[in-house]
């Protein structure tokens, strides 16, 4: 047959199909990726209080925890010593707890994870979402593809999946507050995570339920109550 | 000669897909366009989405580039009428079939998610499959007269 005179207008469609493709694939490269979130990532610095708050007004005690979702310290604590602390001090009224987000140098995935956080702290599952992330730590900090693990890290958080990419893509309010929370750790000269502070003293090493109940029923009846922050 | 011309471009979409997906598990693509389900990514992020350390669609990669230099190679004078180019149409669109079903397993039975580009390049490889076949039965129904002779 005369090959290549009838496969013409079939060569030129195939031509035109690859072509359309190709577009449309880098165009989805060029503009959906992003480039990765790092400390350097410029954004509005989000003003009122800094970090995540849960406890009543009414505690004498306010623990201010800055910790990085990377940090395996942070996630031994929150595995271990946090569930007690919730459940005991903080949900009896005893203790308020104002998780404040402080992605170290070098962790180059944590800050995604933090932004990853302060989204689902737009849904108001924050503490859910803390909880699968440090749960999930050695996942997500080895999986090829970050935005993919922790999406699936947000899914298991109960969290809107739909309101989340778009909080992640847009890198706005929520990038905001962790920068500013970033932003007040590097004042007050933290070089370390977790670093805990009660009651505006920082604590020198980390916390365990034990200590905190100790340091609470030591500080309640001296320390003035610690001013509401919400 | 039309069957083969559809399984080449059934092929280049197929591949054109397996590049995408295939992309975005190696991190160079943001979210993928999935209507917000998260189903999607819930499948790409699984542990399944890797074979021995290899991105899944990257086997749709090759696998959809095979069967377009075979569908294009059938379409040469050369190989027109011959069954051979059929025969390894249907060798590599079964394979792929077989592949396809297993990851359909994967997101019915395991992951409990349903990825809407994995589904399209199911339905893309099915219609190769059945078109391959065809073709095979034509290509080998046209040829058979000579041989007797």
């Amino acid at each position: 047959m005369a090959a290549g005179k009838s496969l013409t207008p079939f060569y030129i469609a195939l031509a035109v199909i690859a072509l359309g493709g190709g577009a449309l694939i880098a165009s989805g490269a060029f503009r959906k990726a992003p480039p990765p979130l790092t400390l350097d990532t410029v954004g509005p610095l989000a003003q009122g209080p800094r970090g995540v708050l849960i406890g009543s007004d009414s505690a004498k005690i306010e623990v201010w925890e800055f910790s990085d979702f990377e940090c395996p310290y942070c996630a031994r604590f929150a595995i271990l010593s946090m569930p007690d602390i919730r459940s005991r001090l903080v949900e009896t009224g005893r203790v308020r707890w104002r998780f404040v987000h402080y992605p170290l140098q070098g962790h180059t995935k944590s800050p995604t994870a933090h932004l990853a956080a302060a989204c689902a702290n737009e849904q108001g599952r924050f503490w859910p979402m803390h909880d699968q992330l440090y749960e999930g730590q050695d996942a997500w900090t080895t999986a090829r593809n970050l935005v993919g693990a922790l999406g699936e890290v947000a899914e298991r958080a109960g969290l809107d999946r739909g309101r989340y990419d778009a909080c992640m893509n847009e890198r706005g309010t929520a990038w905001g507050r962790v920068l500013a929370d970033k932003s007040l750790g590097d004042s007050v000269g933290i070089n370390g995570t977790p670093t805990f502070f009660v009651n505006g003293r920082q604590v020198p090493d980390i916390l365990t339920y034990d200590r905190l109940r100790a340091l609470t029923d030591s500080l309640a009846p001296l320390a003035p109550a610690a001013p509401a922050r919400r | 000669m039309q069957r083969r011309m559809a399984v080449a471009l059934l092929a280049l979409v197929g591949l054109l897909l397996s590049v995408y997906l295939t992309l975005h598990q190696l991190g160079m693509l943001g979210a993928l366009a999935c209507g917000g389900s998260g189903s999607c990514e819930k499948v790409q992020a699984s542990r399944w989405a890797y074979v021995a350390g290899i991105p899944v669609a990257a086997f749709g990669v090759g696998g959809y580039l095979a069967i377009l230099a075979a569908a294009l190679a059938g379409l040469q004078d050369r190989w027109a009428e011959q069954v051979t180019p059929a025969r390894w149409l249907v060798l590599l669109s079964s394979a792929g079939v077989l592949f396809t079903l297993y990851l359909m397993a994967l997101e019915a039975f395991v992951i409990h998610a349903w990825c809407r580009w994995c589904l399209g390049s199911s339905v893309i490889i099915g219609l190769i499959f059945v078109l391959s076949v065809l073709d095979w039965r034509a290509t080998r129904a046209a040829a058979q007269p000579s041989l007797s002779s």
